[in-house]
């Protein structure tokens, strides 16, 4: 999650535990979110410690009276923070009972002066009925703080009830403040479906955003897939709203990991949105992905999905990064096998950038080199390497034999089948065959030789293609253009093989 | 050691970790002042409360009741 978001939420606590305004902290920004919470525990314990001993036994004392009694007495004279205090030591069953004769108002009083872990198993009890008015006076009086205490220790159904009970904004708002995250997804999990998309425009609308994606940041992929698509098809102002809001706290680290869940379809839906075609922003959303290496394989469907003229500058972005940077993101990339995706964003580059990332170090590694061919075969993006091979230093150049000689029958065939769609792509191919030793070769021309119709046909249109086929026989071994003619011959394709052939060298 | 800093430590629960410890001493001050008045503010509020309760009890029962809370 954001260190930025959670520390903000950790100063909102201490500000309501110390009974300050909104702010009166400030000057904490900046400090760890462990270190704020550490502090508040520790105070937390030291002022719900206060006078433990009479407490401990004014509660005790609920015993010895009459429900009725004891709710006319803890609301008019006692109060709610001494009730409160002493309710740990009241019988759980007790308690409940005379809970059910207080109003409203005092419960809610008395809720925010409890510390639930003293009084979960009253908690675990209270009637549904009574959770729903209490959760609607603390939303009214906005005590997020207290409410965000209490979820680890209620009941589904009063999960439900409460929620029914709160606005989207009080929602939003107890839950960036909520004491135990984890429960989060739980608890999103039970609200109606319907209840998100007013929830995500009471982001935007309230510029609730932080808190927004904060929310998000704690789901499960399962629950936040379809919350990211709603994310998605906002309307393009509240986008714009939601990219501002974002850049302001500078926290694309919680974006990010929302874009990365969304569909296929709701992805381009938003990568097409204007307010993430700015420049700033383009920057923004890179710096964060290279600040920390986690975001690459969110940002690269991202990137792949803008539309061409954004996807060449965040491309341009990408290479300008150091080469530290760059490395981590090939490592991402062969860690989750991203090439499908950062391939054709090489594709869209400038060739100066593409110039600048090829010549950078993490390219000269025969693994990586290996890496990138396979999957191009693997993926069908030979077309999409081709780019990239072009401008590669000569030291990377000289791996290429060895590292297409390495793949497997299939591979060989697959890749080979791709470099025959186009002209464009089938003369880097031979360039590297023609650099292979004779065991390389062999290999190619097993393939040659053992190519069913498609691929057979595919080779002798491609090296027969009238107005290329001077070039392409410049660039063709002897060896491996008699694997060819071999192939004619079985295809039956000879007379027009031989006819291009006689064309060429005439 | 500064007195501010000795208390804050004593709220804290330990040594000050760095963010903690790198606040200016006027931070600090402000950061413990308002968890000791929250303290204050919270015990004079228990004892005030404490001492009001028992007059709404009826009369029969005041005994029972102030010699469980009081011994």
């Amino acid at each position: 999650m954001s260190t930025k978001l959670e520390a903000a939420a950790e100063m909102l606590k201490l500000e309501r535990l110390l009974g300050l305004g909104g702010g009166e902290l400030a000057f904490l920004d900046g400090i760890d979110a462990g270190e704020l919470r550490t502090l508040r525990e520790s105070a937390t314990d030291s002022l719900f410690d206060t006078g433990a001993a009479t407490l401990a036994r004014l509660g005790a004392s609920a015993k010895l009276l009459p429900s009725p009694l004891v709710a006319v007495v803890a609301e008019r004279s006692f109060g709610a923070l001494l009730c409160a205090r002493a309710a740990g030591s009241v019988d759980p069953g007790k308690a409940i009972d005379v809970a059910k004769r207080l109003s409203p108002e005092f419960l809610a009083d008395a809720t925010i002066e409890l510390d639930p872990r003293r009084v979960a198993a009253i908690i675990a009890g209270v009637p549904t009925e009574l959770v729903e008015p209490v959760a609607r006076e603390l939303g009214r009086r906005e005590e997020h703080v207290t409410m965000g205490r209490f979820l680890a220790f209620v009941s589904d159904e009063a999960i439900v009830a409460a929620m029914g009970a709160l606005s989207d904004e009080a929602m939003l708002r107890t839950a960036f403040v909520l004491e135990h995250k984890d429960k989060l997804d739980h608890a999103v999990g039970l609200l109606p479906k319907d209840r998100l998309p007013g929830v995500l425009q009471c982001a935007s609308v309230n510029d609730l955003w932080p808190e927004a994606l904060d929310l998000l940041d704690h789901l499960s992929q399962e629950t936040r897939g379809p919350i990211a698509d709603v994310v998605a098809s906002l309307e393009e102002d509240l986008v714009a709203r939601l990219v501002a809001a974002v850049s302001d706290a500078g926290i694309w680290e919680s974006l990010l990991p929302v874009v990365g869940t969304m569909s296929d379809q709701g992805r381009l839906l938003i990568a097409s949105r204007p307010a993430l075609h700015d420049q700033r922003i383009l920057s923004e959303i890179i710096a964060a992905a290279a600040a920390d290496g986690r975001f690459w394989s969110d940002l690269l469907p991202l990137i792949e999905a803008l539309p061409d003229e954004v996807r060449g500058r965040a491309a341009d972005l990408i290479a300008s990064q150091d080469e530290e940077v760059v490395a981590g993101l090939i490592a991402a990339v062969r860690e989750l096998d991203l090439w499908a995706t950062l391939l054709p964003v090489v594709r869209t580059m400038s060739e100066q950038s593409r110039t600048t990332l090829a010549a950078m170090q993490c390219f000269h590694d025969e693994a990586v080199i290996a890496d990138i061919v396979t999957a191009s075969a693997d993926g069908g993006l030979w077309v999409d390497l081709v780019p990239l091979l072009r401008v590669l230093p000569s030291g990377a150049v000289a791996m290429l034999p060895e590292v297409v000689t390495a793949l497997d029958h299939a591979t060989l065939s697959r890749i080979l089948g791709q470099a025959v769609e186009q002209v464009d792509s089938l003369v880097p191919m031979l360039d590297i065959v023609d650099e292979m030793d004779d065991a390389g070769r062999a290999k190619v021309i097993e393939v040659i030789d053992g190519a069913d119709r498609s691929l057979g046909e595919l080779l002798v249109r491609a090296l027969t293609e009238p107005d290329h086929v001077r070039l392409l026989l410049d660039h063709v071994p002897a060896d491996v253009l008699d694997a060819v003619e071999r192939a004619a011959d079985r295809l039956e394709l000879r007379a027009q093989f031989d006819a291009a052939v006689a064309g060429a060298r005439s | 050691m500064t007195d501010v800093r000795a208390r804050l430590e004593q709220e804290y629960g330990g040594s000050l970790p760095a963010g903690l410890a790198a606040l200016s001493e006027s931070d600090q001050e402000t950061l413990v002042l308002a968890i000791e008045a929250a303290r204050t503010r919270q015990s004079e509020a228990l004892k005030k409360a404490t001492e009001n309760g028992l007059s709404f009890i009826p009369k029969l029962l005041r005994g029972p009741v102030k010699k469980v809370l009081f011994g």
